[in-house]
């Protein structure tokens, strides 16, 4: 049974991953790359459960760099198809996500049947049970995700100026190849880690939409960062707290379907404000 | 000084020659229009230069060097086209830009660069706008902005993909005022340009292209009506021509 005080811990190492992922989300948005997340969460499945058979134990910092590498791998694969085919970029995401997803259902498949295996609870990962995270798994994301807003903090200018016009840093000197490479690396890690609580299937929910949430609200970058932290914060905290008052409940959906409500009402909220103010 | 040297350079777009064969010495302290039709190859000349796309040349040297040695005495306004003005950035942070330096990624903003930026955005009639979004200005005034990052920049060669499309009237004012002065403190500037009304105006020497070099020289002396023609197919008849 979980007292208090670790419930207490288990909100702030949530906290502390939606505050990064809302973060990096907006990356993301402000790069047109919404999809790029989704499809790495989707396929990182296959990196976990191969780094679980090969390790032999369910232990999070294992786990979380099979998720890295199978993320870095997807990034590389959609990178190389898109230079030396013809394929659309939406096809591209499509047909990686989709192939590197289902070898990881395979293999999850294959690991259920095994009984020495199954006990692991890798089914977890698929829609995300923060009940299952330890002490030393909130530890390690805590201090995963502080080390990220650390280091966003102090290239935040460069990656503004990258992604605003990147033809004109890379005259300047930048390297485009590195820097891509950092926004891809601090995506495939936010993954990596939000896929514990929030599960593949839906970790993107947790990049794409509060900061779709917040474009509602505001144009001004500084209130779109804060209004996305707010949404990613408090829906993650919603649903985690629905989550351990329904013990059959994953979270993953739960913070999802509590996103969504959050889009809804604002979307209502600026249509109708936008009639009233025609009429009025 | 030569302060631009290129030797046989030609570039390849998905293989059609977008430029064959430019050879090209340009002269400190000049004001350089680049003309031509679309598609006759201006941006690609100054992209291909600016090591920006893939080229062939046997040389190209700015102030006597390899552009990596040079970088920092070189600016560059990409064309307007290749920017998402919705992004939600401000007006004082685009100028900010001018003064990042990727040798010293540590650094933030000091006096002597708020300093700058104060005083570009002062000369392009900008100041008044700096905590603006980007997306918030007009066409023109977002060219404004542009040309102030160049200038926080303080490079003796700009290098500019039509700073004048999508301008108005008062704003070409103010972006030739700015130009002008520049000239008048020596630096050199080369300019793709559509206008080829203003050219013989405002610029001292043109270069013509039609993916190869068809003429370079004083402006009154590319202007002949068989180089125009050639270059854009159509007799010269500069109140016309847009």
């Amino acid at each position: 049974m979980i007292d208090d005080l670790s419930i207490l811990y288990l909100f702030i190492g949530i906290s502390f991953i939606s505050i990064t992922s809302g973060v990096i989300g907006v990356f993301n948005f402000l790069q047109k790359k919404a999809l790029v997340g989704d499809a790495v969460a989707h396929a990182v499945l296959p990196g976990i459960i191969i780094a679980y058979l090969l390790s032999g134990a369910r232990v999070s910092s294992i786990l979380l760099l099979g998720a890295v590498i199978a993320g870095f791998l997807t990034l590389s694969v959609i990178t190389l198809l898109l230079k030396y085919t013809k394929l659309k970029q939406d096809s591209v995401i499509a047909l990686v996500m989709i192939s590197f997803f289902a070898f990881g259902l395979s293999l999850l498949s294959y690991v259920q049947l095994q009984p020495t295996l199954s006990q692991a609870g890798l089914t977890d990962f698929l829609f995300g049970k923060v009940t299952s995270l330890t002490e030393n798994d909130l530890n390690l994301f805590i201090f995963i995700c502080s080390l990220l807003l650390v280091v966003i903090r102090l290239f935040f200018k460069r990656i503004i100026a990258i992604v605003f016009d990147s033809t004109f840093m890379r005259f300047k000197g930048y390297s485009m190849l590195k820097w891509t490479f950092f926004l891809n690396l601090i995506t495939i890690i936010i993954v990596a880690i939000g896929i514990q609580a929030v599960g593949v299937v839906l970790m993107s929910a947790l990049l794409i939409l509060p900061v779709t949430t917040a474009k509602q609200l505001t144009n001004k970058r500084f209130n779109l960062m804060v209004w996305a932290i707010f949404f990613s914060i408090s829906s993650a905290i919603i649903g985690t707290f629905i989550s351990l008052n329904s013990s059959q409940l994953p979270t993953g959906p739960l913070i999802s379907m509590v996103l969504c409500c959050g889009l809804f009402i604002t979307v209502s909220l600026k249509w109708f404000i936008s009639k009233t103010q025609a009429h009025g | 000084m030569n302060c631009i040297e290129i030797t046989n350079l030609s570039v390849n777009y998905d293989n059609q020659l977008a430029l064959k064969n430019v050879n090209l010495t340009i002269d400190s302290g000049q004001m350089i229009a680049i003309i031509g039709q679309n598609g006759s190859g201006k941006s690609t000349l100054i992209k291909a230069i600016l090591g920006l796309i893939p080229a062939q040349f046997e040389k190209v040297l700015f102030f006597g060097q390899q552009l990596a040695q040079v970088r920092s005495q070189i600016t560059y306004i990409p064309q307007r086209e290749s920017i998402d003005w919705d992004f939600p950035i401000s007006v004082y942070e685009v100028v900010e830009m001018g003064r990042l330096n990727p040798n010293k990624w540590w650094k933030k903003s000091d006096q002597m660069d708020k300093q700058l930026i104060h005083e570009a955005l002062e000369k392009v009639g900008m100041l008044s706008e700096a905590s603006k979004q980007i997306g918030e200005l007009s066409g023109g005034q977002q060219q404004r902005v542009f040309l102030a990052r160049a200038l926080v920049q303080n490079t003796s060669l700009l290098i500019m993909d039509e700073p004048f499309s999508g301008v108005d009237i008062r704003s070409q004012k103010v972006i030739f005022d700015v130009l002008t002065d520049l000239k008048n403190a020596g630096k050199t500037m080369l300019i793709v340009h559509h206008d080829l009304s203003t050219v013989v105006a405002h610029f001292d020497h043109a270069i013509v292209l039609k993916n190869e070099l068809l003429a370079f020289g004083e402006t009154e002396k590319v202007f002949q009506s068989t180089i125009i023609e050639k270059a854009f197919g159509i007799p010269l008849n500069l109140s016309k021509n847009d």
